[in-house]
């Protein structure tokens, strides 16, 4: 199994597209892959995939049910004949959960991170578990970036995002000895991408251009699967291979 | 005179060596008390001393653990253990309630250094420990187990 967490420094640089577009692409070549949205302050899954499982993730790391009550079978999404699984963890997207993880406390957050270290005992069959994340350093990232394998960067070209990411890995994931890789998204200029890599200590794996086909999909489908031609789709299939090789 | 002279003196025997038993178990007690205390400043002089090279090495801010004493050992507290605390913890974290040994064979050290490090985070307040006195466990056995709960 390999736990793969895609985090940012700032809000904005295309995470959740990126995991969830990764996992589709892991579970249409055949992969077991289980989706975490650990983004408990801004949920957005559920728009795109709706909620068929009993509890919410947020209910399992307050401490209720098992892994297998919060995961929605959403291999349907990728249409027929998909020989892997995708099951998503979806966080509660009412405002009052929201306001519950923001203000926990920290024996909570303690907790929190038990649960998800067992959790993921339970997933131990998967091929992957990828875990969408909240940007900056929270207590939900944090969580998820220690209970990861591996560490996926995804940062824009533009210096908010190269100072902040690089400041991220000096200072945070510097000690943590986890496989890390950068993703340069939204690119518009291939020189900008090679500015952000030199300027940012991880291998790059990605840069990927800044296709307007995406917005226009209005998030409302997972774009791999209804663009299986695009050059998008094409970048995360590479993506998901470099992920693989680190 | 013979006759009752005989248990007297036995029963002063009797009196005589039930008192150094007593002193020696409370001895024993003293020893073992006075062990633990050495045991736990050996501990904090070590997190004192590893803080100080962490610091000295990486440059890092070491966060004041005296402060910590009873604190959970949540995400923001791992981030500021040295590396190698913060693997025995990490490992806790997956095993729940585990021996040294148990410990050292999920992160691939000695027993002995890792008795050590498990120590350390006892000393520091994030990890407790007790005798093995859950079922399946054994009572000999020292088991370690994050607090926050």
């Amino acid at each position: 199994m390999d736990t793969i967490v895609v985090h940012s420094y700032k809000g904005g640089t295309g995470k959740t597209n990126i995991s969830l577009n990764l996992a589709a692409v892991a579970a249409m070549q055949g992969k077991r892959v289980c989706l975490l949205e650990f983004d408990l302050e801004s949920p957005n899954l559920h728009n795109i995939i709706p909620m068929k499982s009993e509890m919410w993730l947020n209910d399992y790391l307050d401490g209720n049910g098992c892994v297998p009550d919060v995961l929605t079978d959403a291999t349907g999404l990728l249409g027929n004949g998909v020989s892997g699984e995708l099951r998503v963890g979806l966080a509660n997207p009412e405002m009052d959960a929201v306001r519950k993880s923001v203000s926990s406390d920290r024996n909570a957050q303690l907790n929190s991170l038990k649960r998800f270290m067992q959790a993921k005992k339970e997933l131990k069959d998967y091929d992957y578990v990828i875990i969408d994340t909240s940007p900056g350093v929270t207590y939900a990232s944090i969580n998820a970036v220690l209970s990861a394998d591996k560490i996926l960067l995804v940062a824009k070209p533009d210096n908010f995002d190269i100072d902040g990411t690089s400041r991220l890995i000096q200072e945070f994931y510097g000690g943590l000895q986890k496989k890390m890789g950068l993703v340069v998204n939204k690119v518009i200029r291939p020189e900008h991408a090679e500015r952000v890599a030199n300027a940012i200590d991880a291998p790059m794996l990605a840069a990927i251009p800044c296709y307007c086909e995406l917005p226009q999909s209005f998030s409302s489908s997972v774009f791999v699967r209804e663009n299986p031609e695009h050059p998008f789709t094409g970048e995360m299939v590479r993506l998901l291979e470099k992920i693989g090789s680190l | 005179m013979k006759n009752k002279a005989k248990p007297r003196k036995t029963s002063v025997v009797l009196f005589y060596i039930k008192t150094n038993i007593l002193q020696a178990i409370l001895r024993f007690m003293d020893i073992e008390v006075l062990l633990e205390q050495i045991r736990d400043n050996l501990v904090e002089l070590n997190s004192k001393m590893e803080q100080l090279i962490e610091q000295g090495v990486t440059g890092r801010r070491i966060a004041d653990f005296s402060k910590s004493k009873g604190s959970p050992l949540d995400a923001m507290a791992l981030l500021e253990l040295p590396d190698h605390l913060r693997q025995s913890a990490m490992s806790l974290y997956e095993l729940e309630r585990a021996t040294a040994e148990e410990v050292s064979a999920k992160t691939g050290r000695s027993r002995s250094i890792e008795s050590a490090y498990l120590n350390q985070l006892v000393g520091r307040g994030y990890v407790k420990r007790e005798r093995g006195k859950l079922s399946g466990e054994a009572p000999k056995k020292v088991y370690f187990y994050l607090g926050g709960e």
